[in-house]
């Protein structure tokens, strides 16, 4: 990175994940593969929040949101080891940085209900903590006892991508040895669903499909999504096993509308072409996008014409794991970070799922079959309601 | 209330808001450092309580609760003078 000091560096040493195509790793990476029912709203079949060593009395003020953040970052720590009694970083250089689109949508809609229906005497004193949406860091936080910054992003839709790439700077900069980072969102609640059927933004179809000619917006999901970053030397070091490293990320706004993408697609651009700067790259050398690929009409647009304008030359690989896991919100650019770090591992592209056919009028290579993928350097993108963009960077560590 | 409110009654609703078993709720427990109960799961429980029985529990008497016990023979007394 080009703000790292004294040349370090940031890897990615651990993963966790929960999705309503699978929890694990493992799990998930084999449901990108499989063609997803159509369902508008996808969900977690199996979340038990006790498997994740959340108490009865932790449940009870947290909101599912949280709760998802916290099993992930439990999966992620224990994937890099770093989750025992001995951590050999101090932990005040540890840090959190954590992402959510909206936080604890359930407790503020449910406790809405009780002050009409029952009055002021009976809404929870827990609602302000379970409602507020650094809830999933601070949980984290006390849990491993990780005194470093433990922020929250929120920026919509980018909020897990803008995590990855803050935490990454909090090692590159010097401040922290080790950062968890990720999102979590669970809010499809009566008054968030409709609010995104009524501004058209949800698929009526229930069919999630990426670049499709047929696309009609995206599916609703919840997810929680982390991955332990460390400073590169340091993991070598304690002999951690490396994901990829990132090298670089972008972040601008379109300063344009509260939810419709700049039109020219300038802010993804600028934001993509700032990720290369970033890490030092030229765009010839990126082989690989993980897309945020929502199936709106828009987005796809937007952001199949801003990557052919990045990458006029080289068509690198373009697959969006939407199709399988619909639109996680604030939690998609962590899982996303996620499956590009997996696609390193297993020298593999997920398919972009549930297209049939891609829109001529986009000049991009949409990843269709799980293609084999010598790794090399990556971007994952996110393209936000408020016009907020991010782009990070992965190469091989 | 249809059915008479007994200690065993207040015990099995406590237990229930708690997710714990009703046998852990002996007289003597402390709710803080044996349930690991905290200042605002206390108040939690007590408008649980009050809610399930149409009582009113103040700050006050809840700040000198310590004890499961003391918390059942508030609540019964609440009921018994309503």
């Amino acid at each position: 990175m080009i703000e790292s000091r004294n040349g370090r560096r940031v890897v990615i040493t651990g993963v966790g994940v929960l999705a309503p195509c699978g929890t694990g790793a493992e799990e998930f990476w084999a449901g990108l593969r499989r063609p997803a029912e159509p369902i508008i709203d996808r969900r977690i079949p199996d979340f038990d929040p006790s498997r994740w060593g959340i108490t009865h009395v932790e449940a009870r003020r947290t909101d599912r949101f949280a709760q998802l953040g916290l099993a992930a970052a439990t999966q992620a720590l224990a994937d890099a080891g770093l989750d025992g009694a001995e951590l050999p970083y101090d932990r005040a250089r540890c840090g959190i940085v954590m992402g959510t689109g909206i936080g604890g949508a359930y407790a503020w809609e449910s406790q809405s209900k009780i002050l009409l229906e029952r009055g002021p005497a009976r809404v929870s004193p827990l609602v302000v903590p379970t409602v507020m949406p650094n809830a999933a860091a601070a949980m984290v936080s006390m849990r491993y006892g990780w005194r470093g910054p433990v922020e929250t992003i929120v920026t919509a839709c980018a909020s897990g991508t803008h995590a990855v790439s803050n935490g990454a700077r909090l090692v590159a900069a010097g401040r922290c040895d080790a950062v968890l980072v990720g999102g979590s969102e669970s809010c499809q609640t009566g008054v968030m669903s409709n609010g995104f059927l009524n501004m058209k933004a949800l698929s009526s179809s229930g069919i999630s499909r990426p670049f499709d000619i047929d696309r009609d917006g995206f599916c609703s999901a919840e997810a929680g999504g982390a991955l332990v970053l460390e400073e590169a030397a340091a993991a070598a070091a304690r002999g951690a096993t490396v994901y990829a490293e990132v090298a670089g990320s972008g972040s601008t706004a379109d300063a344009h509308h509260i939810t419709a993408p700049a039109p020219d697609g300038r802010g993804a651009i600028a934001c993509m072409r700032a990720a290369l700067a970033d890490a030092g790259l030229s765009a010839e050398e990126v082989t690989h996008i993980n897309a945020h690929g929502t199936s709106t009409p828009l987005n796809d647009a937007t952001e199949a014409a801003a990557v052919a304008a990045v990458f006029a030359t080289t068509r690198p690989a373009v697959t969006s794991i939407k199709g399988v896991t619909g639109h996680a919100l604030g939690a998609a650019g962590a899982i996303e970070a996620i499956a590009l770090a997996l696609s390193f591992r297993h020298g593999e592209l997920p398919p972009t799922m549930g297209v049939v056919q891609v829109d001529p009028a986009f000049d991009i290579d949409v990843v269709l079959e799980p293609r084999r993928w010598t790794p090399g350097p990556a971007l994952s993108n996110s393209f936000a309601f408020g016009g907020h963009n991010g782009t990070v960077v992965f190469t091989p560590a | 209330m249809s059915q008479p409110v007994t200690a065993e009654t207040v015990r099995a609703d406590a237990a229930r808001h708690l997710g714990i078993g009703a046998e852990q709720l002996v007289p003597g427990v402390l709710l803080g450092e044996d349930l690991g109960l905290d200042s605002l799961a206390g108040i939690e429980l007590s408008m649980s309580l009050e809610e399930r029985y149409g009582i009113n529990i103040t700050d006050d008497e809840l700040s000198e609760v310590t004890t499961y016990g003391h918390l059942e023979q508030l609540v019964l007394a609440k009921v018994a003078a309503s």
